[in-house]
């Protein structure tokens, strides 16, 4: 009888994740992308820069990019990239001096947006490779208490009645408190696992050969 | 290194890479069936004993469904509530997305760019 549950559920598990679980994270990641590829316009309107400058076209082709190919964003073979480029060091030196001129600005608020966005982009696509993968979902969802905890004793440390405050402003908000411990508790797997930092040439070696930056393009 | 050094070694990496994401696939959809199979065997064999315990019996399942308790019975229809609101809330978020879409269009029609993501306008993959 026990063994005849077992099955059963570890099917149903299954299902659950493949067909239910892992559609909602991508859409969820990809969520996230789109907001930040709308808060990249609102911001050069805002700032009266130009939405037709070569550095708003490469912002947002970047996004578009990550947008399209989220999936292709899994963790072993970002690993096997890291190792590889690892072993090259002055490819991967190269890619990041590329990557630097390709996004550098003379305005120095324009380069601190950029710096701000490239970094939000990429712990977007942490995050999902981290949710995509079970085990590290698993892992992520254990130690997020442990990283709220923490984050809790650090506030308090900084000051009692200053941290009691932030404490309950946390805890005010509850939905985004526990959303804020998984992104950072997945951040905290995501810096063991791998190097954050090559996100962007993973993406680029991805988008080598696909066209998703038609000048105007029709869907999403 | 310059840039058509770069070049090459990108497209060296990339083939590299490719061919190791392929492999990994091929791994993960042989393990997804190997695993399917290992519980479709085990959901079989406990059906067996299951019959052999009481062996005047013709309808294994039957004797399943009277055997399960009350917690397991509260589980299934939490289980199913659960799907049922999920593809509910689904239905309603891509409904939200194509309005959405919608609304990002003709915001951003006089953009001189606007290249997009490639996605459909539902924000799924194409196929």
């Amino acid at each position: 009888m026990q063994l005849f549950l077992l099955g059963v559920n570890v099917l149903l598990l299954m299902a659950a994740w493949r067909l239910m679980l892992r559609k909602t994270i991508l859409d969820h990641h990809r969520d996230k992308l789109f907001d930040l590829r709308d808060r990249l316009r609102e911001t050069f309107v805002q700032n009266g820069w130009d939405l037709d400058s070569p550095m708003y076209k490469k912002l947002r082709n970047l996004t578009n990019g990550y947008l399209r190919f989220t999936e292709e964003f899994a963790l072993l073979p970002f690993v096997a990239l890291e190792n590889d480029l690892k072993e090259n060091r002055t490819l991967q030196r190269a890619l990041k001096n590329s990557f630097d001129k390709e996004f550098s600005a003379k305005d120095e608020k324009l380069r601190a947006f950029i710096a701000q966005y490239r970094l939000d982009a990429r712990e977007i696509m942490i995050g999902y490779m981290i949710c995509s993968s079970a085990p590290l979902l698993l892992l992520a969802f254990c130690i997020a208490p442990v990283v709220a905890a923490c984050e809790a004793a650090n506030a308090m440390s900084r000051g009692l009645i200053r941290g009691a405050k932030l404490v309950v402003e946390k805890a005010s908000n509850l939905r985004a408190s526990a959303s804020t411990s998984f992104d950072r508790a997945a951040h905290a797997v995501a810096v063991r696992v791998f190097a954050p930092d090559l996100v962007e040439e993973y993406s680029y070696r991805i988008g080598n050969g696909h066209d998703t930056t038609a000048t105007h393009a029709t869907a999403c | 290194m310059n840039k058509n050094e770069l070049e090459l070694e990108l497209h060296k990496l990339h083939a590299k890479t490719r061919n190791l994401a392929l492999w990994l696939g091929a791994f993960k959809h042989l393990c997804s069936v190997a695993g399917i199979a290992a519980m479709v065997y085990i959901i079989f064999d406990g059906l067996s004993s299951i019959v052999a315990a009481k062996s005047d019996s013709l309808n294994a399942l039957a004797l399943v469904v009277d055997k399960m308790s009350l917690g397991s019975w509260v589980s299934y229809i939490v289980a199913l509530g659960t799907t049922g609101g999920w593809i509910y809330e689904r239905k309603g978020k891509k409904r939200a997305l194509k309005d959405l879409d919608g609304n990002r269009k003709s915001l951003e029609g006089n953009d001189p760019y606007r290249a997009g993501s490639g996605l459909t306008e539902t924000g799924d993959t194409p196929t």
